[in-house]
């Protein structure tokens, strides 16, 4: 048996921050400034009850009521998130329950960024072709939003809150062809962890009782510092330019392709103006590099389904085609594969 | 590298009317300067000018003359190999 991508649905959160309201906040930029920067119009603010495990249900749902599948024929969901509803329990356990899932149905939780489709898709094909699961549901959901101050414009003006559920399915394999998903090459470097991080909430600094001025426990006054995503973008852009190149590189030469034999080129939708500089310089022709994120924003480890559910509405992929798959980011945590398009 | 390059390279990335930037300039205060222009900037000299320079030392340089030198400095082991 072989893995294969057969289904994508997404979610995107009702309220809409646009670039005029972002120029409200900031007054020294203009909506066009925002778009010719970041390539983005509007991005999804999820509401405050609103959570991850909401945003993941109403995307599975609209892939069951695709007809793709049913929820008793699914026997293993994981969910990549980086905003769970809780530590513990585990939140694709709650979203077996909420969304009618089998009990014998295996679920976990992922904890990556921006790589997190790829892994997601590299540990599905594992639990396809060892025979443990034949049914994937591979859910991407994020709500980074709740960690953005209002007025930090170098996070709010890119990031912007999405689902993604993606079905892998078990298909016999006696194609000479290469297969549907993979290889794949991965990478990570934690010394990149400072660069984007959310400091506050975890073990190392507890929210409640955590000290303003510098920690100092004496201090009279304590205040609640809630999570607050921190990007140094300028660093993270470095990053990117030492290691796609070399990501890109290195799938090329594990499967032996060239450019000319990749259809189509789907990055993690960072940001559109770093994406562009990254396509020239590893020299993909424009009309095979797919960018969408205008309409949502850097939605992290959604961004790729996003992307591929786009280009496949737009008519840009057709059974058969080979696409190139590229995520990195928060980490720095990075990993590339192929598809042959199937659906 | 020349001096008018360099100048003209900025203009253009900040999108500022000509004689805006001079080598004087105090990099931090060119008008638009933030982080998305910032990002715009390494990718500039990395483009135009074949450097990467770090963005700590970036933001170490005062003006727009001191980061001249910087990737004067970056540029000259790559044409010494060359």
């Amino acid at each position: 048996m072989q893995a294969t991508l057969k289904a994508i649905e997404y979610y995107l959160p009702p309220r809409v921050l646009d670039n005029p309201q972002l120029c409200v906040i900031a007054p020294n930029w203009s909506p066009q400034k925002i778009q010719n920067k970041t390539g983005i119009e509007e991005r999804r603010i999820s509401e405050e009850e609103e959570l991850s495990s909401d945003l993941a249900v109403k995307a599975v749902t609209k892939l069951f009521e695709s007809g793709a599948c049913k929820p008793e024929d699914i026997d293993y969901l994981m969910l990549c998130t980086q905003t769970p509803d809780y530590f513990l329990p585990t939140t694709a356990c709650l979203l077996q329950n909420r969304l009618g899932l089998r009990t014998s149905c295996g679920a976990l939780d992922f904890n990556l960024g921006c790589s997190g489709f790829i892994y997601g898709l590299g540990m599905a094909k594992g639990l396809i072709e060892t025979g443990q699961a034949t049914n994937v549901l591979v859910v991407t959901a994020e709500t980074y939003t709740k960690f953005i101050t209002p007025t930090d414009m170098s996070v709010r003006a890119l990031f912007g809150d999405a689902s993604a559920a993606t079905l892998i399915t078990a298909q016999d394999s006696h194609s000479p062809e290469a297969p549907a998903i993979g290889p794949f090459v991965y990478g990570t470097d934690g010394k990149g962890a400072k660069n984007l991080i959310v400091q506050t909430g975890g073990m190392r600094k507890p929210v409640a009782g955590f000290a303003s001025g510098g920690g100092d426990e004496d201090a009279d006054e304590h205040v609640l510092v809630p999570p607050t995503l921190y990007m140094n973008g300028p660093e993270i852009f470095l990053f990117t330019l030492d290691a796609v190149p070399e990501l890109v590189a290195g799938i090329c030469n594990r499967t032996g392709i060239t450019f000319d034999d990749v259809d189509l080129f789907v990055f993690h939708q960072a940001n559109e103006y770093m994406l562009r500089h990254l396509r020239d310089k590893i020299e993909i022709p424009p009309e095979r590099f797919f960018v969408s994120m205008s309409h949502c924003g850097n939605t992290v480890s959604s961004t790729i389904p996003i992307a591929l559910k786009e280009a496949h509405k737009a008519g840009r992929l057709k059974t058969g085609d080979r696409v190139m798959l590229v995520g990195f980011g928060v980490g720095y945590s990075w990993g590339a594969t192929m598809l042959r398009w199937s659906m | 590298m020349n001096a008018t390059q360099f100048l003209a390279a900025l203009h253009e990335l900040f999108d500022v009317s000509a004689g805006t930037i001079q080598k004087y300039s105090v990099l931090q205060d060119i008008p638009g300067w933030s982080s998305m222009t910032f990002i715009g900037l390494i990718a500039m000299l990395d483009d135009d000018f074949g450097v990467r320079i770090a963005p700590g030392t970036i933001l170490r340089c005062h003006t727009v003359e001191d980061l001249m030198e910087e990737v004067a400095a970056e540029q000259k082991p790559a044409k010494m190999a060359a």
